[in-house]
């Protein structure tokens, strides 16, 4: 294993958005911030679960811009070098296919982070808020990364143009998400609506995120869990596999 | 053991077969000019040896399969590639520097090669510097330096002269040569013919995804350059004085021109042959012709 190597590839990755923190971290940060003025003087004192909405949102908020900062930053780190031909020089390092996807991730990761951090900082101007298992808060957090920062290096091994990557992000990442369960409980949803959530995994990152933060959630902790599991350990092997394979990348 | 083994090299892009199953190895410490027209395969074939591209048949490094030991091979081999593939997210210095990170160098010594590099290619200054405020020939030296951080065994350099003026494209040379000197085994593809004459020592000739050429610079130049003996002597020389055979020869009275294939060789013969028959000859001047003009006759006769 090339551990410096892996350390100065995932330095790479955390300091190319750190470097550009007006394109990439402010942005979801004041959206995410005014989110939770308007739901909070629209919404005001409303009760979700048993908790005020504003409380009850936070969670699905920092969960959705942490699945949307890991996913496009692996994917736009990824295709970037793809489309300046810097990828090629990362092939001919002498960095494994596991070293390679593990940098991107790290980087998903890290970003994921900073735009949590971020959001929470501004949402305490607005929510009191605390936390009801920090254990399980950071099992979530860290697991929608592994998913979307793998997710996100298969989408730019996909792309071929940048039309194509937003192809992923418009259609599936942010439909799912909004539909995910960020904004209300799925119980106020009619019974079939509820069924086709069940469906989409996004709806048990938040669920398992907000009962780490607030301790209620919707479903099954443990099938949720299980579900989180197995699609990180299944998008990160098939980024991997993709990545060894030079899948539209060594032809 | 040679540091380079391309075994029966076959490479499709679609229909169109860009390299058609080549074979060639280099010693180490060899300095391989890699020549061939636009599209020729050169390219191709350099990007199988870094392991960029799929390909069929084998590529050994120094014994290592490019493909089934990867990172080994990477070690053994720095690269600098025609395209400008630089991370814009890194300044000149840390280019450098998180390249000796890549190769598992650790702080001290990512902080002593890269002063190295940035002196011996004249980039101290420009250290801070964005790449995209960098002129072409600072990126060309810069794509260089990259590809020596980790002190490879081999070095394949793609077109490293390409755009650049004519000082730097010497400093270059001067500079490949003494690494050449001191044991790297260089794989140079150029366009510059006379570039590959002065610094080569074997010559591969690619056309067509086949090779046509491949020996070193002194037999290429030998058997498939012909060379001119021009002889200016005392008396005006008869025709047919010389036997002509696989030579042309012109009589011009007192100059005889004598072109054909291994020319050098026969100068003894042909020199003694007019004492014999007492012409006493005045003065004797031998050219050769150049790589450029053999390469060009030769890729020009497969059009």
């Amino acid at each position: 294993m090339n551990w410096i190597g892996l350390y100065y590839l995932s330095r790479r990755e955390v300091m190319r958005f750190l470097t550009t923190i007006n394109q990439m971290l402010l942005p979801p940060i004041i959206s995410a911030g005014l989110y939770l003025l308007i739901f909070h003087f629209v919404i005001g004192e409303r009760m979700m679960q048993g908790v005020p909405y504003i409380e009850f949102l936070l969670p699905g908020l920092i969960m959705m811009t942490v699945i949307s900062a890991a996913f496009s930053n692996s994917s736009g780190s990824l295709f970037f070098s793809k489309w300046l031909k810097h990828f090629e020089y990362y092939l001919s390092l002498p960095f494994s296919y596991l070293e390679l996807t593990l940098a991107y991730v790290i980087g998903a990761i890290g970003r994921g982070v900073v735009t949590g951090l971020g959001i929470t900082i501004v949402a305490l101007l607005f929510v009191h808020t605390g936390i009801h298992n920090v254990f399980v808060l950071l099992l979530y957090f860290l697991l929608s990364c592994v998913v979307f920062g793998s997710l996100g290096i298969i989408a730019a091994l996909w792309a071929s143009d940048w039309e194509g990557l937003g192809i992923f992000t418009t259609f599936i990442i942010s439909p799912l998400t909004m539909l995910g369960g960020v904004f209300y409980s799925i119980e106020t949803l009619p019974p079939v609506f509820q069924m086709v959530t069940l469906f989409n995994p996004i709806f048990y990152f938040v669920d398992g995120f907000r009962y780490g933060m607030l301790g209620v959630h919707d479903h099954s902790l443990l099938f949720g869990f299980g579900v989180c599991f197995v699609f990180a350990l299944l998008s990160f092997f098939l980024a991997m596999l993709l990545m060894k394979k030079g899948w539209k990348v060594r032809c | 053991m040679d540091a380079l083994v391309i075994s029966n090299l076959r490479k499709e892009y679609g229909k169109q077969e860009a390299v058609k199953g080549i074979s060639f190895s280099i010693p180490q410490g060899g300095f391989f000019g890699f020549l061939g027209p636009n599209g020729a395969g050169k390219t191709t074939t350099i990007k199988c040896i870094m392991g960029l591209l799929k390909f069929e048949g084998s590529i050994a490094v120094m014994g290592h399969d490019v493909v089934k030991e990867h990172t080994a091979v990477s070690r053994l081999i720095g690269f600098s590639s025609q395209e400008f593939d630089f991370d814009l997210f890194l300044s000149v210095e840390q280019t450098i520097s998180y390249a000796a990170g890549f190769y598992g160098m650790k702080g001290k010594e990512v902080k002593k090669r890269t002063e190295e590099l940035l002196q011996q290619f004249s980039l101290t200054e420009h250290r801070k510097k964005s790449i995209r405020a960098l002129s072409g020939g600072m990126k060309r030296r810069l794509i260089i330096a990259r590809g020596l951080v980790h002190r490879p065994k081999m070095l394949i350099l793609d077109e490293p002269t390409a755009g650049v003026d004519v000082q730097l494209r010497r400093d270059l040379w001067e500079q490949l040569s003494a690494l050449n000197k001191a044991g790297t085994t260089i794989i140079l593809t150029t366009h510059y013919i006379e570039e590959a004459e002065r610094l080569c020592d074997t010559i591969g000739i690619i056309n067509k995804g086949k090779i046509i050429a491949l020996d070193s610079k002194e037999k290429i130049m030998e058997n498939l350059g012909s060379q001119t003996l021009h002889i200016t002597t005392k008396e005006p020389v008869a025709r047919g004085t010389l036997p002509d055979a696989d030579c042309l020869v012109l009589y011009e009275g007192t100059k005889l021109t004598i072109k054909g294939k291994g020319i050098k060789k026969k100068a003894k013969g042909i020199l003694s042959s007019l004492e014999s028959k007492g012409i006493e000859v005045v003065e004797v001047d031998a050219k050769e012709e150049s790589l450029e003009s053999i390469f060009l006759r030769i890729v020009g006769e497969q059009q």
